[in-house]
This record gives structure tokens, sequence and C-alpha cells, in this order.
């Protein structure tokens, strides 16, 4: 492993470790931004040759789906069919919300470059397929 | 809204605002939140569009987070008992996972609750998570129960018996306590997604559960508004993974040891 490889997973471990701590005093951080995007439910799930990533994206208007691959960091944003707000929400209840947006780290044996990606529109979700590296 | 009675269990306590009068049969619905969160919109609906009453909360120093959540003005505890107007049906709602801490002081005091007060039968409403849950258009139900009467009960309305399994978290300690203890829990299990919310399976535990109690919940709204429904339990959804997590919930999905 080269110099900068080797800072580079300290940076990662860190990152990691900072998230823990906050997350361990502050509780888990809220899944929505002032900006209007929200941020939706993920799951992955390992197969012995690859990853299925499974997104769920109620009210979102997949056509709008954008993935954008940045080494193993899958950057993923989607609006919504409508603009949404929560009025009654009495701190933040002028929110409004109109797009998802999120951000996944893939494991370090997969291949980022091979993804399939897959909309089921009855359920509103995306199946991202990501191999393993051979 | 003072407290008329209260009890505490293992640290746990249970407060009454009123003490709920039942009509025979009576049933304690458990909306907890677990696989889906499919018991805990189920409650909460139910809680809404049967126009329940609140009637008690339950809160625990230690075992639970220290947080109030405000509906209309009032500050409650997340965990909230609410009666129908027949007195026939109280839901508990949940607004907050469930710590693994808090499973069994929590149960404890659950089914100590439905002796107390007497209920003819406590049901748990659950998802049981199933890998394919993307491909069925309608998820199955099953159900478990504590007592061979209440086991009857479910067989008159047709639906498959939880055979062999694993259950984990709190309806697994309420069905096992209550079984000591003689008390008739139905547990009523739902095809589901595990991590993400599933209304479409609470539509079909609420179902199941106005057949078994005769109580008409018309879920034609919850199926109309599932998709806002799951933004707004998205964050509920995230913190009972941790939870589910923690009490080892893909416990389910194994294979017991079972006779041929």
């Amino acid at each position: 492993m080269g110099l900068e490889e080797f800072f580079k997973r300290v940076r990662r471990e860190m990152e990691e470790l900072v998230r823990e701590i906050e997350e361990e005093f502050f509780g888990p951080k809220p899944m929505w931004s002032t900006d209007g995007s929200i941020e939706p439910l993920i799951t992955m799930q390992e197969h012995p040759d690859r990853y299925e990533i499974i997104i769920d994206l109620p009210l979102a208007d997949l056509k709008s789906l954008s993935i954008e691959v940045k080494g193993r960091r899958l950057r993923i944003q989607c609006t919504l069919r409508k603009t949404i707000t929560f009025p009654t929400w009495s701190a933040y209840g002028t929110t409004k919300f109109h797009k998802y947006k999120t951000e996944i780290l893939l494991p370090e044996n997969t291949d980022p470059q091979k993804i399939n990606i897959e909309k089921i529109e009855d359920k509103n979700m995306v199946k991202i397929t990501v191999p393993k590296k051979q | 809204m003072g407290v008329v009675e209260s009890f505490s269990v293992d640290g746990v306590g249970v407060y009454l605002f009123e003490r709920p009068v039942l009509a025979e049969p009576s049933f304690l619905v458990l909306g907890l939140p677990d696989a889906g969160l499919v018991g805990a919109i189920a409650a909460k609906y139910a809680s809404v569009r049967l126009n329940m009453r609140l009637v008690g909360e339950i809160d625990a120093s230690g075992v639970l987070p220290p947080l109030s959540v405000v509906h209309r003005g009032v500050p409650l505890s997340p965990f909230q008992l609410y009666v129908n107007n027949s007195g026939r049906m109280v839901v508990l709602v949940s607004e907050a996972p469930l710590p693994a801490a808090a499973v069994y002081p929590v149960s404890r005091a659950v089914v100590e609750l439905a002796s107390r007060l007497g209920f003819s039968y406590i049901v748990s409403l659950s998802g049981i998570a199933v890998p394919n849950r993307m491909e069925i258009k309608r998820p199955r139900v099953f159900w478990v129960s504590s007592t061979s009467g209440a086991g009857r009960v479910m067989e008159e309305l047709g639906l498959k018996r939880f055979d062999e399994g694993f259950i984990v978290g709190p309806y697994a300690v309420i069905l096992k306590e209550a079984r000591r203890r003689g008390l008739d829990n139905i547990v009523i299990l739902v095809e589901s997604f595990l991590q993400f919310p599933d209304p479409e399976s609470s539509a079909e535990a609420l179902r199941v559960l106005s057949r078994l109690t005769g109580i008409e919940i018309d879920v034609g709204k919850l199926l109309e508004e599932a998709e806002m429904l799951k933004i707004q339990a998205r964050e509920l959804m995230k913190q009972t993974t941790k939870s589910m997590a923690e009490m080892q919930k893909r416990y389910e999905m194994h294979m017991p040891m079972m006779y041929i």
C-alpha cells in the first residue's frame, strides 16, 4: 500500500469514527436538509459475486433519477413528483421538500464502473447491482 | 390531564389518565415498531381513523430515550394508549423505537397492563420480513397464539398458522409471558420489508384485525397516503433498524430445527 492510499484509508476511518461518536452522543442525523432534500432509506445485501442495493423512493419521479459514480461513491438524486411540506411541524413546517439526495460508499472489493441500475416503477424503488472485483 | 392510576414493572411505568371501561370481548392491540413498521403504522392509523381517545402512556427512565412527542401542543410519551368509543379496543401506539434493553421490561409491563385491566385478548401486529417482498402483490398473513383458545379464534378466520420459525423482539417476550400467565395473545404476522416502512402490509394487518374484532377499520386512506406515510416514517424506520440489529432480528429468517 502506497503512502497516499494509507492516508486516504486513515481519513476514511477517522470520518467513520467521528460519525459513530456523533450518533452515540446526539442520536442519528436527521434525514432531511434545509436545502429541500430528503434522504432515502437504503439496504445493501452481499451475494457471492455482487452487492445488491435497494433504494426506497416513495413519491419520486423515477424519470429524473441521476446516479453519478465518483470513485467508490455513488451520488444519487431524484426529484419528487410534487413539493411536500409538513405545516403542523412547528419548527420546520415551512421547509419545502422537492428531491431525494444521498451518497453511498461502495465496499472496496467492488467494480463501480460495472453497476447495473433497475427501476422498479410499481414500488418506486431502484435496485443497483454492483459486481465484485474478480 | 392527570394520572388516575399507575403501576410499575421492572422500572417501566404505566400511567392511566382514565381507566378505560372495557366491553366484551376487549382487545389490547400493540403497534410496536419492528419489521416494516407494520404494527406501528397500523396502530397509529387505527387510533386516528377510529377517533380513539388518549387514556394513558408508558414511560421508563433509564431504558427509554428521554423524549416527549408533542401533538396539538400536548406533550406525550412516545408510547401512548388510546381507547375506541365502544371500549372494545385499546391500542398501544409507538412513535420511537424500543431499545433492546427495554424489550423485556416494557413487554412485561404490557402483559401486566392487559392482566390488570382484564382484556380478553392481546393482539400484536407485526411484520415478518421476506426477502422477495418486492415481487409480492398481496402479502400473506400468519398467526401464532399463546393459548389454544386464542388459536381457535384465528382458525375460524381461515388464516394460516405460523407453525415453525423464530420470532424476535418484544412480541416474542409478550407471547411467552402471556402463555406462562394463561393470557390470550395473538400475534398477527404479515409478510413485509425488513428495513422499509410497509403501509401495504399494515393494511393487511388491519384487515385481519377488523375481522377478528368486528370493528371495521377502512384502510382506503392508508393505501391512498402510503407514499407520504413512507416518507414520514423513514427516520423511525432507520432507528428501528438499529434496534432490530441489536435484538438480532434477522434471526427470524433463520431455519429452526424441525422434525420432518
